[in-house]
């Protein structure tokens, strides 16, 4: 009976590491990398129809212009994941609103959601879904609310992409 | 089997906790708008040039005032924090005779330029804040028949956009 009892403690011993380890691989290993950034001088060659017409309202980045991988969420289980969005102004004028959007699935796991433009705020919304880890997935920008009425400056924001564990 | 159950209450618990707490990463990209100074002016005259016939109406009476408008002739964009201002500047050609001419210039609202026989002359011709305009441009001259003889007369105007 008493080598009985020590098994069945050693295999609760096992199960209990066991998870602990899944646990700690699985959600704290998920990671994030970009690649890309854009940028966009305006100026008179911008405005619709020369002298006495107004600025083109919006510019649109390539539809690569940022890649993400997403990395450490395929361990046994596939980890879903989802990506928030904020972007934090150095120096920006209330008439720009940035917007972002997916442009491609990546490859690897699975990716859904984020194929529309949404505005990017200050606080942290959420842009896509996805699982498993995944690589080269496109992001494209879009800057909108140019006019003459935004004076001549250079305007800079960081957007930050958060993933996630959904699990 | 219920010290069992316990044991994966508490693991699935550190799962739970976990899932929530650790389980994010943060990447960044910084983007950037140059918006550079946008100053665009334009006067949309057939040729570039008005002209403004002077003659006597009826005999006994002087030269009446002429004048010429274009509409849409004047085009501005411009995207400066402060207004700007449009100053016209007038020069007489080097081949004009001595005259008494009178030359304005229409936006909105008559701005003389010069009084002949002086050969130079200039006006502020618009204010304004930052935005795109169309505006009526016209030219007009009045002069006197024993001031002015016969002929053609010819002044180039520039126009200056700066800040107020």
């Amino acid at each position: 009976m008493k080598g009985i009892r020590l098994k069945r403690k050693f295999a609760i011993l096992i199960l209990l590491f066991g998870f602990i380890f899944l646990a700690d691989q699985e959600a704290g290993s998920i990671d994030i990398a970009l690649t890309g950034s854009w940028s966009k001088t305006i100026n008179a060659f911008d405005l619709i129809s020369g002298a006495g017409s107004d600025l083109t309202d919006s510019y649109e980045s390539a539809p690569n212009a940022v890649s993400i991988t997403i990395s450490g969420a395929a361990g046994v289980f596939l980890n879903a994941w989802r990506i928030n969005v904020k972007k934090v102004d150095t120096n920006w004028h209330g008439d720009l609103i940035l917007w972002v959007r997916r442009t491609s699935d990546g490859t690897g796991g699975a990716v859904s959601g984020g194929d529309g433009y949404q505005p990017l705020t200050g606080t942290d919304s959420p842009f896509f879904n996805g699982s498993g880890d995944v690589s080269g997935i496109k992001v494209q920008l879009k800057l909108s609310g140019v006019s003459v009425q935004v004076p001549p400056d250079t305007y800079t924001t960081t957007v930050y992409y958060t993933v996630v564990d959904t699990d | 089997m219920k010290k069992l159950m316990t044991v994966l209450l508490a693991a699935i618990l550190c799962l739970g906790l976990a899932g929530v707490a650790m389980a994010d990463g943060t990447d960044e990209i910084i983007g950037w708008v140059v918006v550079e100074e946008t100053v665009e002016l334009d006067l949309d005259i057939p040729n570039k040039e008005a002209a403004v016939w002077l003659g006597p109406a009826v005999a006994g009476f002087d030269y009446e005032w002429e004048e010429t408008f274009t509409a849409g002739a004047f085009k501005f964009s411009h995207n400066h924090p402060v207004d700007m201002k449009i100053t016209a500047a007038a020069v007489a050609d080097g081949g004009n005779a001595t005259n008494d001419i009178t030359l304005k210039i229409y936006l909105g609202a008559w701005y003389t330029l010069l009084v002949g026989p002086a050969t130079t002359g200039s006006a502020v011709v618009w204010i304004g804040p930052a935005g795109a305009y169309i505006k009526t441009m016209g030219a007009g001259a009045s002069a006197t028949l024993a001031g002015t003889p016969h002929g053609t007369y010819k002044w180039t105007v520039t126009f200056t956009a700066i800040d107020a």
